[in-house]
């Protein structure tokens, strides 16, 4: 199969494979590393084709699909769809960077807003579905450390619930589910983002995780200019600033703690059980320091 | 003796569980409902005392829940593990006694050895958060047919909730069971019946003694705490026995009046419920209208034991039931207790002096 693949580019691209770097993945060819990515879904495709398309400028570079000799920008592979990428490997500075990485998510929620999705626009789910996705109502797992966090993450859930039944009018972004500031480059100065290949959800998920995962990189003096980047490039008064306040509080580490707990031998719970814990506390301080932001804001815009 | 028939007592208990406000129930877990008696021999009674304990384990209802959700425009947040309550305190136990007093003409039991209580048919429903409504059947076994007599008692207590996540039951005061056999000789069937409301325990005590009779041994109570009804219904009633000659009474009811809440008490049940007023009326008018004619039918009675029962303010309930039996007459019982007929006949409705056996009579205690 590997080997077919670096045929088929060698045959459909302008550069010359050499060699697997991780195989079936990540190439190096005469033109530098590239990535191979084989998609199942074409919408799927699709969506991750427009929003690097649009989102590439003179100030931001995307992982764009490379152009085949016949200028397609995927090739058919077997029953699915193959395309290719570039790969850089230098991450792209954080700390004084604030305003790139804020322009960058500020571009990503705005498309994920105007590109079409085969999804509702808008939150669906009730309560019930909720407590049923987030694994709320596990009691019968009999942990006792988990059962004395169920109801406060119940409340949690309402608290969901209440915030998007406010915001019910507002368009939700369609993101990846996952942003991790890994994913970001420095290529000739320049912030140059990899995206990945996940169906893309409904939700300002992503955008949650990119926020932990940048407060546990910088401070959170920094990710409040960062939260200011990208107020200037996506609104978020308004209401997304409250979802964004939503899904974080939402009680995704109970469902992840419950999945962990599900698909493993009791020799690691323990392990689980106190990454969970973690999670809960680290979480809850993102919460704090985010509507902090947010009430931080809506004074700016009172006075 | 070998020759009698054994017969089986049988109790029907319909009785309501009320849970404080912050302890209502979100989830039943479990519930069970046990007898937990001991027999002995006293004098030449057997007496089967002890408890059936309604157990179990639920979830408190979340009373944050409404707090929460109109905290919930400005806060947004969540509490850190540490903040987060035990589980345990999420979950409550249930621990309700229910109090059995049963005694026995010694000549009704073979060996007491051979009596067994045990709660046949259990159910229970919610019709609110905070309110558990306990259907059961309870049996007494081992007991024997004979030309003597029974008597049967049931005690009825409710629990008190002397803090806001302890269950208590307050301890009972069972000095009172004896007399109901003063001497030893007295071979009235008896049912008994004490409740306790409130958590004063050394307030005003109310009393009621009925007599009853004796039938097939079979007896259903109704003690609905869940049944709202109007105080001024009970106290109606109360009003006749001011003017009673028991003038213990009046200091009592004048005394029970003053927690008086009407938001309380509204009585709902339309097809027992008679009119304060023209209780009131009655009263104002003659004392021998009360003791004649136009009374409620007698099922009122029961109606009226349920009321007194089940006043969440009351002190405490003690009722005697006396079944007659064959050659009773209302002045032998009368005179038995120590009570004036014609109060027996108020108490009881009664609207003649004839009774007949197996009819049932309350008896009023009087306060000690």
């Amino acid at each position: 199969m590997s080997m077919d693949i670096l045929e088929l580019i060698e045959k459909h691209y302008p550069l010359k494979p050499l060699h697997w770097k991780h195989k079936n993945e990540v190439l190096e060819t005469d033109a530098g590393t590239k990535r191979v990515r084989i998609w199942t879904d074409e919408r799927t495709m699709t969506w991750h084709f427009n929003w690097r398309e649009q989102l590439e400028s003179n100030t931001l570079l995307t992982d764009r699909m490379i152009r085949t000799l016949d200028a397609n920008w995927f090739l058919p592979f077997e029953d699915h769809f193959l395309t290719l990428h570039d790969e850089r490997y230098e991450p792209f500075p954080k700390h004084s960077h604030e305003q790139t990485w804020g322009m960058l998510l500020g571009k990503l929620l705005s498309q994920g807003i105007e590109q079409p999705i085969y999804e509702n626009e808008h939150f669906s789910e009730t309560r019930e579905q909720m407590v049923q996705q987030y694994g709320v109502d596990r009691s019968d797992l009999n942990i006792p450390i988990l059962n004395r966090s169920l109801p406060e993450a119940k409340r949690r859930i309402r608290t969901v619930e209440t915030i998007r039944n406010r915001y019910r009018h507002l368009k939700i972004p369609s993101l990846e589910p996952s942003i991790l500031t890994h994913q970001g480059k420095r290529v000739h100065g320049r912030l140059f983002w990899q995206g990945g290949n996940e169906p893309p959800e409904r939700s300002m998920y992503g955008l949650c995780d990119f926020l932990s995962d940048w407060r546990l990189a910088t401070d959170t003096k920094s990710m409040y200019k960062l939260l200011d980047a990208i107020h200037d490039h996506f609104p978020l008064e308004g209401g997304y600033d409250q979802l964004l306040a939503a899904d974080l509080i939402a009680p995704r580490e109970v469902q992840r703690c419950v999945r962990r707990l599900d698909s493993t031998d009791d020799h690691s719970v323990s392990e689980i059980l106190d990454q969970f814990e973690r999670e809960w506390e680290s979480n809850r301080t993102l919460v704090e320091e985010v509507c902090r932001w947010i009430e931080h804001r809506a004074k700016k815009v009172i006075r | 003796m070998t020759e009698r028939n054994q017969s089986t007592l049988e109790f029907s208990i319909e009785e309501s569980v009320w849970l404080n406000k912050g302890q209502e129930v979100e989830e039943l877990y479990t519930v069970d409902l046990n007898p937990e008696v001991t027999i002995e021999e006293v004098d030449d009674q057997i007496c089967i005392k002890g408890y059936l304990c309604l157990t179990g384990e639920y979830r408190c209802a979340d009373q944050t829940e409404e707090e929460t959700a109109s905290e919930e425009s400005t806060y947004l947040g969540y509490r850190s593990f540490s903040q987060l309550n035990e589980v345990s305190d999420d979950v409550v136990k249930l621990d309700h006694r229910f109090p059995v007093d049963i005694t026995l003409p010694k000549n009704r039991v073979l060996d007491k050895d051979e009596l067994t209580v045990t709660v046949d048919d259990f159910n229970y429903e919610m019709p609110t958060p905070s309110c558990i409504e306990v259907f059961a059947a309870v049996s007494v076994s081992g007991v024997y047919e004979n030309q003597g007599y029974v008597s049967e008692g049931f005690e009825n207590q409710e629990s008190v909730y002397e803090n806001d996540d302890v269950y208590e039951t307050r301890e009972e005061d069972d000095e009172d069971d004896h007399e109901l056999y003063e001497g030893g000789s007295n071979p009235f069937p008896i049912l008994e019946f004490e409740s306790r409301r409130s958590p004063e325990p050394d307030e005003h005590e109310e009393e009621m003694e009925y007599k009853a009779e004796r039938r097939e041994p079979q007896v259903e109570f109704l003690s609905r705490s869940e049944e709202r009804y109007d105080y001024s219904d009970a106290y109606g009633h109360l009003s006749d026995l001011r003017n009673s000659d028991t003038s213990e009474y009046e200091e009592e009811y004048e005394e029970e009046e003053e927690p008086y809440r009407p938001d309380e008490y509204e009585y709902e049940e339309n097809d027992e419920e008679y009119d304060y007023e023209e209780e009131i009326e009655e009263n104002d008018d003659h004392e021998e209208v009360e003791s004649s004619s136009h009374r409620p039918p007698r099922e009122e009675n029961a109606l009226y034991l349920t009321k007194m029962l089940t006043r969440e303010d009351e002190e405490l309930t003690k009722m005697k039931m006396c079944i007659i039996q064959a050659g009773d007459s209302l002045d032998s019982i009368a005179g038995r207790y120590d009570i004036p007929a014609s109060q027996l006949m108020r108490v009881n409705r009664l609207e003649s002096e004839e009774i007949e056996e197996g009819q049932i009579l309350y008896i009023p205690v009087s306060v000690r």
